[in-house]
């Protein structure tokens, strides 16, 4: 099995580098780069390493599941809630993908294909929904709409939340979809629709189905806002087994169904992705359209922003400007949150790109299987959930570690295991992108490998190392699940702080938390994804 | 004397042998160009040169120092030998300055600033040296990149078609400037290129690779009006083929009988054999036919016009049509009826095999 780098969540080659570098080419650089087949030893015992750190949580939960024997399997699987919760996040997770693809589709072919006023200005704003964690989003609308709950509400707030997963790639590769092809079909005697289906789709529709994928994992995956909504999915399944009862070798059992799943999701995913070799390509310019055709898109390019952002940061801003809200402001203990928000998030920014560096390393200059297994492993947390990986560590810190347990350590090593895929997307593709030959000038002018590597490669490499480190960050600040199963006692972040009282519906005593955590968290989140996804388009 | 002795060297590329069995020595502050179509190893021969890839077979080494052969190769910081790579390359992250000054050692007061500068002012770009590379028009990154490969002085000079990427009229300019640095530098210098004027007008001597192997290594002129192979006249410049008949140090064939020398076979009078021309060894001079002894009516069907010099085409009475190249003044108009004569003596290659 490969887990290859999902083609939204690693940026894609400038288009200006792609075109110069075509396939096949004969150079220098090439010739250069098929010779160095083989990967230095260090490196790979470094990469393996990483990579044996990185499959600690699913290897110990097949462990720790498979030791129930066949017959407590059967008989926990069979169980009627089991069924109803395996039906209900498969349900939600198709539901949310289906509406995710074609809403992010049509918002995609409208801001790319069609003039519409502020281009830009749409592409940043249907990339914001990112940025807001889902159990944000849901608090945001609960203290507008308390009787929002079940599965209407949680399916329309999650393809809201991850719309952004298929309309950002698809976006870009509209802008890199060749025009010439679909002009070309036009002269062959087809309509406008059906020369875009034959011409354009095809080469858009690997970045659809990579970004369907992202959404179907994150909708299965999502603890905060199903269990806010009240909707019982697998997640919510795992942490009420994992809680209500000493027998924990339930909630392996449900998790180990939930690795399951999501790892069906992903071979589903490459199957049906197909690799489509880039034609030389030339901008489309949009197409003009009449004002009435304008006004009916609104709804569908707004649609995302307003539900995923907009609304859920009214009812926040609502409650913060309550006097009752001020008056039970707790500084100290918000101070806390941040100190802990922070620092764990920094922590696992550092542990996540030191682990990453050797496997991006490895994946960015050799091929071969060892290598592909080792990549694979080090995007294993891409596809786990993270009450998954939470409870895993639980287990695993218990039964091995026991000193450890409850600990700040094994609550950063489980960030790192689930963001590190961010990071090796991003040094991967930046590491690739220095170009071999560089290094070998470097070499004929005097150069020892080592200091090459430190004057060429270095330098040109740490941008890609900083937003990789920063990408984890932000998510670490984000995270729910894990850091509920895994936080050491009297340790709370912002997430934990918000969530445990959401719970009690203690919306107004939540906003500070909520606020706090849209600035150190969400906001970094939309300068980045904006800066990434506009300088996309640029190039 | 410090020659650079390429001895018997083969390098695969993947599975494939990209270069076969090639032998050159180039002499001290020799510049020789290395021809050849795309794919035909030129570019593997240069990265084995600078210990870049390693040799199959052979040896490579620059005087009494050996470089490289099989299994043991000089680590390429060690070698002596610069590189200009294809694009140039420049450090994208380094000033231009920076990028000059990459193998010259930090030490103490100016000296590093010095040798910049003045490696600046001999490549043209005295004033520059604060730029990013990407300020750069791509003649005055080629600049750049020579700057940093002659910063260490090394031993040899690899220029991989520095030119290549570079408009017409700036790519004659800065080649003839280039060469003529290289000469003055006295740096013995390899540039591999697959355009037939460039490696002419520029080199001391032309390797001719093809498929691996080395076709002719010889003068420009050597090169053009002795080519070893009839694929090397076809790929070093135009010509016009004609079937005849030897007899005697003569081909006879529509032009009538042409003084011609036999090229790697010994024809028997009253073989068939091909005769091979430069379109510009053809003239419209009878005045010539006495000493050539060879001549033939013809009619010009069609004048392509290229500025200074001109293609005609010319239906000869016996049916064919031959091409030849003339000074494009005084051109003669379509229709009008010439006497062709061959001012040189042709070559003669054994017919194709049917």
């Amino acid at each position: 099995m490969t887990l290859a780098p999902p083609a939204a969540a690693a940026p894609a080659p400038s288009g200006a580098a792609a075109a110069s570098r075509a396939p096949g080419e004969r150079g220098a650089d090439a010739r250069l780069a098929s010779r160095a087949a083989r990967p230095p030893l260090w490196l790979v015992l470094l990469g393996s390493f990483a990579a044996l750190l990185a499959s600690i949580p699913l290897v110990y939960l097949l462990v720790r599941a498979g030791g129930s024997g066949p017959e407590r399997f059967v008989e926990t699987l069979t169980r009627g809630r089991v069924l109803e919760y395996a039906a209900n996040s498969l349900g939600l997770a198709a539901a949310t993908t289906a509406t995710a693809l074609v809403l992010g589709t049509a918002v995609a072919f409208t801001l790319s294909r069609l003039r519409v006023p502020f281009p830009r200005l749409w592409l940043l704003a249907s990339s914001l929904p990112l940025a807001v964690p889902s159990f944000l989003a849901g608090y945001g609308w609960l203290v507008l709409v308390p009787s929002a709950q079940g599965f209407v509400p949680s399916w329309l707030l999650l393809s809201a939340v991850t719309m952004p997963y298929v309309a950002l790639p698809v976006a870009a590769a509209l802008r890199g979809a060749s025009g010439d092809l679909e002009g070309v079909a036009r002269t062959l005697g087809r309509g406008p629709l059906s020369a875009f289906f034959v011409a354009t789709w095809p080469q858009v529709r690997p970045a659809a189905i990579a970004g369907g994928l992202l959404v179907a994992l994150y909708a299965l995956s999502d603890f905060g806002l199903v269990a806010m909504m009240r909707f019982p999915t697998l997640t919510w399944g795992i942490s009420a087994a994992y809680s209500a009862s000493f027998d924990r070798a339930q909630a392996a059992i449900l998790a180990l169904l939930l690795v399951v799943l999501a790892l069906l999701v992903v071979l589903g995913e490459r199957s049906a992705r197909g690799r489509v070799p880039r034609a030389a390509a030339r901008a489309v310019a949009p197409r003009a359209i009449g004002r009435g055709m304008l006004l009916s898109l609104l709804p569908v390019v707004a649609a995302a922003p307003v539900v995923g952002v907009a609304i859920p940061l009214l009812g926040l801003a609502t409650r913060l400007v309550q006097a009752e809200t001020l008056r039970e402001l707790d500084v100290p203990r918000l101070l806390a949150a941040i100190g802990s928000t922070v620092g764990v998030a920094l922590a696992a920014a550092a542990l996540a790109v030191v682990l990453a560096l050797p496997i991006a390393a490895l994946g960015a200059r050799f091929r071969g299987r060892l290598v592909s297994v080792i990549e694979s492993a080090g995007y294993l947390g891409h596809a786990l959930p993270g009450i998954v990986v939470g409870l895993s560590l639980v287990f695993f810190s218990l039964a091995v570690l026991p000193g450890l347990y409850q600990s700040v350590v094994v609550l950063v090593f489980a960030y790192a295991v689930l963001f590190m895929p961010k990071a090796i997307g991003t040094m991967r593709s930046g590491l690739a992108d220095v170009p071999v030959s560089l290094v070998a000038v470097a070499r004929t002018l005097g150069e020892s490998p080592l200091r090459a590597w430190w004057r060429v490669t270095v330098p040109l490499a740490l941008p890609s190392v900083g937003i990789g480190a920063l990408l984890v960050a932000i998510a670490t600040m984000k995270e729910l699940p894990a850091t509920l199963l895994l936080r050491p006692t009297g340790i709370q972040t912002l997430a934990t702080e918000l969530w445990n009282r959401t719970v009690v519906f203690e919306f107004g005593a939540a906003a500070p938390y909520a606020a706090v955590l849209v600035l150190v968290a969400a906001v970094p989140a939309m300068v980045l994804s904006g800066i990434r996804s506009t300088a996309k388009e640029e190039w | 004397m410090s020659d650079l002795v390429i001895d018997h060297a083969s390098v695969t590329h993947g599975s494939t042998l990209a270069v076969d069995d090639v032998s050159l020595t180039i002499r001290q502050g020799e510049l020789v160009a290395v021809l050849g179509p795309s794919g035909c190893g030129k570019t593997s021969l240069l990265l084995a040169i600078a210990g870049l890839l390693p040799l199959q077979e052979g040896s490579i080494s620059v005087g009494s120092r050996e470089l490289s052969r099989r299994g043991r190769s000089v680590p390429p910081e060690k070698r002596g030998v610069g590189w200009v790579p294809q694009e140039a390359s420049l450090f994208p992250h380094l000033s231009v300055g920076e990028n000059i000054g990459f193998a010259v050692p930090r030490g103490r007061g100016r000296a590093r600033a010095d040798r910049i500068a003045e490696l600046a002012r001999l490549v043209g770009l005295g004033a520059l040296t604060n730029r990013a590379p990407n300020q750069l028009s791509g003649g005055q990154a080629q600049r750049v990149a020579l700057a940093r490969a002659l910063a260490p002085r090394p031993d040899v000079l690899l220029l991989d078609e520095p030119f290549a990427a570079l408009d017409t009229q700036l790519r004659t300019g800065l080649r003839r400037e280039v060469a003529e640095l290289l000469r003055a530098q006295g740096t013995t210098s390899i540039l591999v290129t697959h355009d037939q004027e460039e490696a002419l007008t520029l080199a001391d001597r032309v390797a001719v690779l093809r498929d691996g192997h080395l076709e002719q290594f010889g003068t420009p002129e050597e090169i053009y009006q002795q080519p070893a192979s009839d694929w090397v006249a076809q790929f070093v410049g135009d010509v016009v083929e004609l079937e005849g008949r030897w007899r005697a140090g003569r081909v006879t064939c529509a032009l009538g009988a042409v003084e011609a020398a036999a090229v790697g076979f010994a024809p028997a009078d009253g073989d068939a054999v091909r005769l091979m021309l430069r379109p510009e060894w053809i003239v419209p001079r009878h005045d010539l036919l006495a000493h050539a002894a060879a001549g033939a009516d013809a009619r010009v069907a069609s004048i392509s016009y290229a500025g200074h010099d001109a293609m005609l085409a010319c239906d000869l009475t016996a049916g064919l049509t031959v091409r030849m190249r003339m000074a494009a003044v005084d051109l003669p108009e379509v229709g009008e009826q010439l006497r062709l004569a061959v001012q040189r003596p042709g070559l003669a290659f054994p017919t194709r095999a049917a």
